[in-house]
């Protein structure tokens, strides 16, 4: 076991070809996943929380449901869409990382919608008869909601970002895992741990577990500076 | 004299409770009017009226002001994560022609314009009751109203405030606030109007209101308001 942990330090040190390349693939995918589910979850958590309509309650619990959804089981689905006899089967993006973000967006979309919905409620409460009384249109008010609700919103990117990159359920079904072309840190320690390379495994997940922890004192900073700033 | 309200046969409900209502009355426009009465007399429901916040249930509520032609500043705003500048340059989402220019006169108007880059959230009362004030005058307004202006706020700030809503009517605004502060209604007011469970009880110069109230329900506030002053 300690050898493992020394040859797995050993290969980060020597900054091996295949883990950077998996590495960089891990972060192409998530992080264009997080975007696209930031841009997407954002508006809708906050069209949420602000609007009413007949079945608001049925709508947010059927999306903190989708929170907890198995990745394997949104894989399943995302590869029945893009498989060869599924809808967007000719567009040809099964075993792509095309398709592996589209899973993951599948991922982190609800999970940041979810998230921010909570937040921008919370301060839809107490700022909505200030924007009522202003007579901000409604776009102009979630466009005002988000940015009161920043800094706490960049918890929920957090969130989703963890999500991503920390599952292999989906991108294990809808990427394939294929060598120098969709295999990802997680597909990887998978993979590798199987096979009994314990060292390639562990370096992957010293990485996986830095990348985390790098985001997280990241986004603390930033609600450190906000904070005082802001109060 | 022209009028600034007429309301008739009008109900306002809020959860299945009848939280304003009025026959029929027609309220001058006259410089500065005062809403006087209890906790719950239906004040700030008044006003939300007048500014379209709320729709009355039933009757009609008529202004001569459009909608855009009125601003309401609450008993309490609650700032948000951002500049004092930028509490003005959201108006910008109402009305595009609200220019750098304008907003910094607004600040200025109200001695705020060498705070116009610090967070709103560490104003005292008082320096956010004058930004509410600077953003209502932006919106230039003809009709200007006021919840509770100058509550919880120092004597310094009050005066300070005070002397912003005079000058709103020196601008031919008119302007209506409800107050506790019975001394400043007397300082103040052109008109009063005493409200009373939902109802305005009485309407007129605030030296008939004060030294003559007309009904019951007048001259039991004023004893109770004054014995508490």
């Amino acid at each position: 076991m300690y050898q493992a942990f020394i040859d797995a330090f050993s290969l980060l040190a020597q900054l091996d070809a295949t883990i950077i390349r998996i590495v960089i693939t891990s972060i192409q995918v998530s992080l264009s996943a997080l975007i696209l589910g930031t841009l997407i979850g954002l508006p809708l958590g906050a069209w949420l929380a602000t609007e009413e309509f007949a079945g608001k309650k049925v709508a947010i619990v059927i999306l903190n449901s989708l929170m907890g959804v198995p990745t394997v089981i949104v894989g399943v689905l995302v590869y029945l869409i893009l498989s060869r006899s599924g809808p967007f089967g000719e567009w040809g993006w099964l075993f792509t990382v095309k398709g592996m973000i589209v899973a993951q967006f599948f991922i982190t979309t609800p999970l940041i919608a979810a998230l921010s919905r909570q937040i921008l409620e919370d301060s839809w409460r107490v700022h909505r008869e200030p924007f009522m009384t202003l007579r901000l249109p409604p776009l102009a008010r979630l466009k005002w909601l988000i940015w009161d609700c920043r800094f706490s919103l960049t918890i929920a990117i957090l969130a989703g970002f963890a999500r991503a990159i920390s599952e292999v359920g989906a991108v294990m079904i809808v990427g394939g895992n294929i060598d120098r072309v969709t295999r990802t840190m997680t597909t990887a320690i998978a993979l590798e741990t199987s096979k009994g390379d314990l060292a390639l495994a562990l370096s992957l997940g010293i990485v996986l577990l830095g990348i985390v922890l790098l985001a997280n004192i990241f986004i603390f900073v930033v609600r450190q500076i906000a904070e005082r700033r802001y109060g | 004299m022209d009028k600034l309200l007429t309301l008739d046969q009008i109900k306002v409900f809020s959860d299945r409770r009848t939280i304003f209502r009025a026959d029929h009355i027609e309220i001058p426009m006259n410089g500065m009017i005062a809403l006087v009465g209890s906790n719950g007399a239906g004040k700030t429901t008044l006003l939300r009226l007048i500014h379209g916040l709320i729709k009355p249930a039933s009757g009609s509520c008529l202004s001569p002001f459009e909608k855009h032609e009125s601003a309401l500043v609450l008993h309490y705003t609650p700032m948000l994560k951002a500049s004092v500048r930028e509490h003005l340059t959201l108006l910008r989402d109402t009305n595009l022609t609200v220019s750098d220019s304008a907003v910094d006169q607004a600040l200025a108007s109200v001695g705020l314009g060498h705070l116009a880059n610090n967070p709103a959230q560490k104003l005292s009362a008082g320096e956010r009751q004058k930004l509410c004030f600077a953003r209502a005058r932006l919106q230039n307004p003809k009709l200007v109203m006021l919840d509770e202006p100058t509550a919880n706020l120092d004597p310094n700030a009050s005066d300070d405030v005070e002397g912003m809503m005079m000058q709103l009517v020196k601008e031919s605004k008119v302007v209506i606030f409800a107050s506790h502060n019975m001394a400043q209604v007397q300082r103040l007011a052109d008109i009063v109007l005493f409200m009373h469970d939902g109802q305005i009880f009485e309407m007129g110069s605030p030296e008939q209101f004060f030294k003559n109230p007309q009904t019951k329900e007048g001259s039991q506030f004023l004893t109770r308001e004054f014995i508490a002053q």
